[in-house]
């Protein structure tokens, strides 16, 4: 009676160990598993490899567009639980969309192209995912000008991200910083150019 | 004590503090990576114990994998302003197209606003039609200071629209058009105009269903 007794819960503790161990997937299978669902749906969507320095645009598993990372620097809190809703851009000088005014369509007899293009979008953002994530993108110094922003930006790398931090445990919130310096302006832009409300990210741990 | 001093005193204090802060800010910060790897770690060697969990992964990244169209798919780059006809990972057309402006258009004294962005995700031809003809939305006539027409007859536009359309829903079309100088730019209401060469090759090559990729 006393062997049934101890052999049954050894069982059940063996049965809550083994439930505990497949809840806690490891991150890469996580992802394969969130990845899997998006296949399923028409959307895009990005994964960003922080070990393989690289953002790729993907929609039903297929592989649209592939950004290198030239640098990548990680603060804070590990991000642990994917996806990821993109919340918004910010830019110093973001794009603004031109407002078709009828009477001057009226009026034109020469046409005059204004509209949104690559060439338009800003080099250095930030885009603000959910659970106060945040992504700083910037292309690699090339000229006087840019070496000087990205000089100042390093300083407020390593500035406001500290004090951010302390902030976000005080309200005991997480808070994740990634300072991403790719390859050219013109990936900056395209990236940017390809961020749409509501796109999912997933983030491969390093 | 003297003003100087006290003004000294303030701005030591608070440079303290801030350093401090800073100083926490940093060691809480920074260590990012090492606490990544190891949960990393700690949930892999787990999950490693449990029979076939590698197999499970590699299950997963098959389905994915199997995800992808099979056969012939269309890409958009809007940015870019590129189409490629695609079967796997070759290239068999590509073309420079045009895509949607950016810019909006409000209704005068009305609630209607339209964005002409071309849409992203992922479609499929819906419709192939030859020799389209253009029924004129609401907009077309708004951008141009004319009074929207009651009879639907009078929205028929010919030859606006090139010789094939391909449908993808929600009244956006792959179609030609008459500015061909302007192909490379963003200056449609959101469709997706081609050449008149690249048009008929990629009309000859996709059927109803065909996939289509925008970003």
């Amino acid at each position: 009676m006393r062997a049934k007794w101890i052999f049954s819960i050894f069982l059940f503790l063996m049965s809550t160990s083994l439930f505990w161990c497949e809840t806690q997937k490891s991150p890469e299978r996580q992802s394969l598993e969130i990845e899997l669902s998006f296949t399923k749906s028409s959307h895009l969507y990005f994964i960003l490899d922080i070990g393989e320095r690289k953002i790729d645009l993907k929609a039903k598993g297929l592989l649209l567009r592939t950004w290198k990372i030239e640098k990548i620097r990680l603060w804070g809190d590990p991000v642990l639980q994917n996806p990821i809703s993109l919340v918004k851009k910010s830019a110093l000088f973001p794009p603004k969309r031109e407002e078709i005014n009828p009477e001057e369509t009226e009026k034109d007899e020469e046409f005059e192209l204004e509209a949104l293009e690559l060439s338009d979008m800003p080099s250095s953002y930030a885009i603000i995912l959910e659970r106060n994530i945040s992504i700083y993108i910037r292309p690699k110094s090339k000229g006087l000008t840019s070496l000087l922003k990205n000089i100042g930006h390093t300083l407020r790398w390593y500035f406001y991200p500290s004090l951010r931090t302390v902030w976000s445990k005080a309200k005991r919130k997480s808070y994740t910083a990634f300072d991403v310096l790719m390859e050219n302006k013109e990936d900056c832009r395209s990236f940017y150019w390809t961020l749409a409300e509501n796109s999912q990210f997933i983030i491969l741990p390093p | 004590m003297s003003k100087k001093k006290l003004y000294l005193l303030i701005f030591g204090t608070i440079m303290t503090i801030f350093l401090v802060l800073e100083g926490i800010g940093y060691y809480l910060g920074n260590r990012v990576h090492t606490r990544w790897k190891a949960i990393s770690v700690e949930q892999g060697s787990m999950q490693a114990e449990i029979k076939g969990s590698t197999n499970s992964d590699a299950i997963a990244q098959r389905k994915i994998e199997r995800m992808a169209p099979k056969g012939i798919y269309i890409v958009i780059d809007s940015g870019k302003n590129t189409l490629y006809l695609k079967k796997g990972t070759s290239i068999r057309l590509q073309a420079v197209i045009s895509c949607g402006s950016g810019n909006f258009l409000q209704e005068p004294n009305g609630e209607r606003r339209w964005v002409f962005d071309t849409p992203r995700g992922v479609f499929s031809v819906t419709s192939k039609l030859k020799d389209p003809s253009w029924i004129k939305p609401d907009w077309a006539f708004i951008e141009e200071s004319k009074t929207v027409p009651v009879n639907p007859q009078d929205r028929v536009e010919e030859g606006v629209l090139g010789d094939y359309a391909l449908g993808f829903g929600d009244g956006y079309f792959i179609h030609g058009t008459l500015y061909t100088r302007l192909l490379g730019r963003n200056v449609t209401h959101g469709c997706i105009r081609v050449g008149d060469e690249d048009l008929k090759k990629l009309f000859m090559e996709v059927s109803i269903g065909t996939p289509i990729f925008i970003y």
